[in-house]
């Protein structure tokens, strides 16, 4: 069976002035259906833009994203439209992705009219559905967006995911702007909308703590690249690349009779690409080879793969 | 004596009082987490000690002593020479806080010689030594930098350097590596961690993240809607959380060392949220406690003291001894069938697999 999503060597560079920020650079990787992925990494590594680029909300300048067997890469704005309907975004400010002036019904009944689905009836069936579906209270329509709390806002950007019935959601930091007794309803509800609708999800998140929960198989991002990727389970039992490992150590655990180490590595994430290996100049086991010689992903387990030479 | 005890205040903004009848205490030397979710009044109460509140809030009553002295009290003239010398404050947002024309040798040359009659020179010298000591590399060459040539981890690094410029008893960090990556959180919190024990000073570690509590601090309060719900030592709070919010907190949270995963468990919800409770009377928690009765609608339930610990709820009594906790653990609070996941304990059974 082909994958949802297929991406191979994708590329998204960003021009300012006469520098080019390789944000992404070279990434492949599959969705299966019913498949959640988790993407991970630190703010600037790319993994929004590789969303976005998945998308189409920003131009790539190399490689191809397949979409249920179709190539969408190139596709122009009328070929693209009935595409866009599988696959469908959740942001991380819900606030700042709705629009102030619109109640409820326009956000989501504007989606349906685009697309031209269903009569007047119809939409207004589906709307009543899709409101009640993600847990927001009945009258919740007519209503605008700052009447709402942050966790039910982030239920209507949910819902305006979902109207279009999409097959994948690209889920940009769907919890990091919420507290934690918010947090646990909305995975929940993702959870519950996987299982219902037979959805597969993109993650895309900071938190490793709850990319371990959510996803079944894990992709560790590090400057446009992605540097390791293995099921959920093996990732956090055995992490390969000097980077994750880094990571899975930073994260504080809420057990405090469980210590956690100093993090292995110095400084911080830049946008200087060395040559050899990106990770080189912070990692602690770098070797001559690795600042010369670029590591690829290559596997190191089943159904695991490590972008080092010493994985 | 404590250090800072924080006695029944209570702070009101036009519409709404964001702060009641909060009371906690440090002593000298400690980290005390403040913790709660967004608008619970961790920050308000930060500013209180500061006495740096914006215009229309207004303390309606209670004490701050610093030191057996009464903060709100204190003239303006002394707040200016107690602020950055005795009790200093770092923000969430770095560069926000930094002046962006400035070099940060001026700045942080600035903070010591408001407090201290010295050369500038000399004041330099010591400005290279606090970022020596803050582990930025280059410190002599880094000095003349803009905040813009940092990243961002380098900038809390450089407001830590001002904040204890001058040896202040009490660091007060409202949310210090929110804005940071993962891996730069640790080294700044292990930074924050050493410099206090280094130079004797006790920090109020105002947090939402659990883990940056159980890692970083000694003991916690728990604020709910302007309320300390809950204060008592690290180990026992997370072993054994005694208010209803706590224990919702913990069962609510994912743990990174936590086995758990979504197609054989369920995340236990704390249902509705702190705005359809902040405006109710009684118990700012009880529409969302899961064992409230009548009672709680009526009456704002007090901070009561149970040896080390303190908790404001009639319904959960003094805290059991270590063997009556493991009885306890499915008695008080029994969750609903939908709450698949146990409310307490979630510690001692799966997350450490």
């Amino acid at each position: 069976m082909t994958a949802l999503l297929s991406v191979r060597d994708l590329h998204t560079r960003y021009a300012s002035g006469k520098q080019v920020l390789r944000a992404v650079d070279g990434v492949s990787f599959e969705v299966a259906r019913g498949e959640t992925v988790g993407l991970v990494g630190e703010s600037g590594c790319g993994k929004s833009t590789l969303g976005k680029t998945i998308l189409r909300l920003v131009p790539s300048a190399e490689g191809a994203v397949t979409l249920d067997g179709a190539d969408i890469t190139r596709l122009g704005d009328r070929a693209m439209a009935p595409h866009r309907r599988k696959v469908q975004m959740i942001f991380q400010d819900p606030f700042g992705s709705l629009n102030p002036r619109q109640t409820i019904r326009t956000v989501l009944d504007t989606a349906l009219k685009v697309h031209r689905l269903g009569n007047r009836a119809e939409r207004e069936r589906r709307l009543q559905e899709i409101v009640t579906r993600v847990g927001l209270p009945a009258d919740s329509l007519d209503r605008y967006p700052h009447e709402f709390s942050g966790g039910q806002r982030q239920r209507i950007g949910i819902a305006r995911a979902l109207i279009l019935q999409p097959a994948l959601i690209v889920c940009d930091e769907p919890v990091s702007a919420l507290d934690v007794s918010i947090q646990a309803q909305i995975l929940n509800l993702l959870v519950d909308l996987k299982r219902d609708l037979g959805l597969s999800y993109l993650f895309i998140s900071h938190d490793l703590s709850v990319v371990r929960y959510f996803a079944d198989r894990v992709l560790v991002m590090y400057l446009g690249r992605i540097v390791e990727s293995a099921g959920h389970g093996t990732l956090w039992r055995d992490p390969r690349h000097p980077y994750t490992k880094a990571l899975l150590a930073a994260v504080p655990s809420t057990d405090p009779t469980h210590r956690r180490g100093a993090p292995p590595i110095k400084g911080e994430l830049t946008t200087d690409i060395t040559p050899g290996c990106r990770f080189s100049s912070r990692c602690p086991a770098a070797t001559d080879r690795c600042r010369v010689e670029e590591p690829l992903l290559r596997p190191v387990g089943e159904s695991h793969h490590a972008a080092c030479h010493y994985a | 004596m404590s250090l800072l005890a924080v006695e029944g205040l209570s702070v009101h903004f036009p519409g709404h009082a964001a702060v009641r009848e909060a009371s906690f205490a440090i002593e000298p030397g400690e980290t005390l987490a403040l913790v709660g979710e967004s608008g619970c009044g961790k920050s308000v109460t930060a500013f209180s000690v500061m006495r740096l509140l914006p215009a229309n809030a207004r303390v309606a009553s209670g004490r701050i002593l610093f030191d057996g002295k009464d903060l709100l009290a204190a003239s303006p003239a002394a707040m200016r020479d107690i602020r950055g010398k005795q009790i200093s404050l770092i923000q969430q947002e770095p560069m926000t806080s930094l002046n962006p024309v400035l070099s940060i040798g001026v700045q942080i040359v600035e903070v010591i010689r408001r407090h201290e009659r010295i050369s500038r020179k000399a004041a330099r010298a010591r400005a290279i030594e606090l970022l020596d000591l803050v582990s930025i590399p280059d410190a002599h060459r880094r000095i003349d930098d803009h905040p813009h040539n940092l990243s961002g981890g380098m900038r809390q690094r450089v407001m830590i350097a001002m904040a204890v410029a001058c040896g202040p008893k009490l660091l007060i960090a409202d949310e210090p590596t929110t804005a940071l990556d993962v891996t730069t959180q640790a080294q700044v919190l292990d930074l924050l961690d050493g410099l206090r024990h280094r130079l004797k000073m006790a920090v109020l570690l105002i947090t939402h993240d659990l883990g940056v509590v159980a890692q970083w601090a000694d003991r916690i309060a728990v604020m709910y809607a302007g309320r300390i719900v809950e204060q008592g030592g690290i180990a026992p709070f997370f072993a054994d959380p005694l208010h209803p919010y706590s224990r919702g907190l913990l069962g609510a949270r994912v743990d990174v060392d936590s086995d758990e995963h979504y197609l054989t468990d369920r995340l236990t919800e704390i249902p509705g949220s702190v705005g359809s409770a902040a405006a109710a009377a009684g118990c700012p928690f009880a529409p969302r406690c899961p064992i409230a009765v009548a009672e709680c609608r009526r009456a704002l339930p007090p901070l009561v003291a149970h040896g080390a610990r303190a908790v404001a709820c009639p319904r959960v009594g003094p805290p059991p001894s270590d063997g009556e906790v493991a009885r306890r653990a499915g008695g008080v609070m029994t969750p609903s069938p939908a709450q698949t996941r146990a409310l307490p304990h979630r510690n001692g059974e799966g997350s450490k697999a």
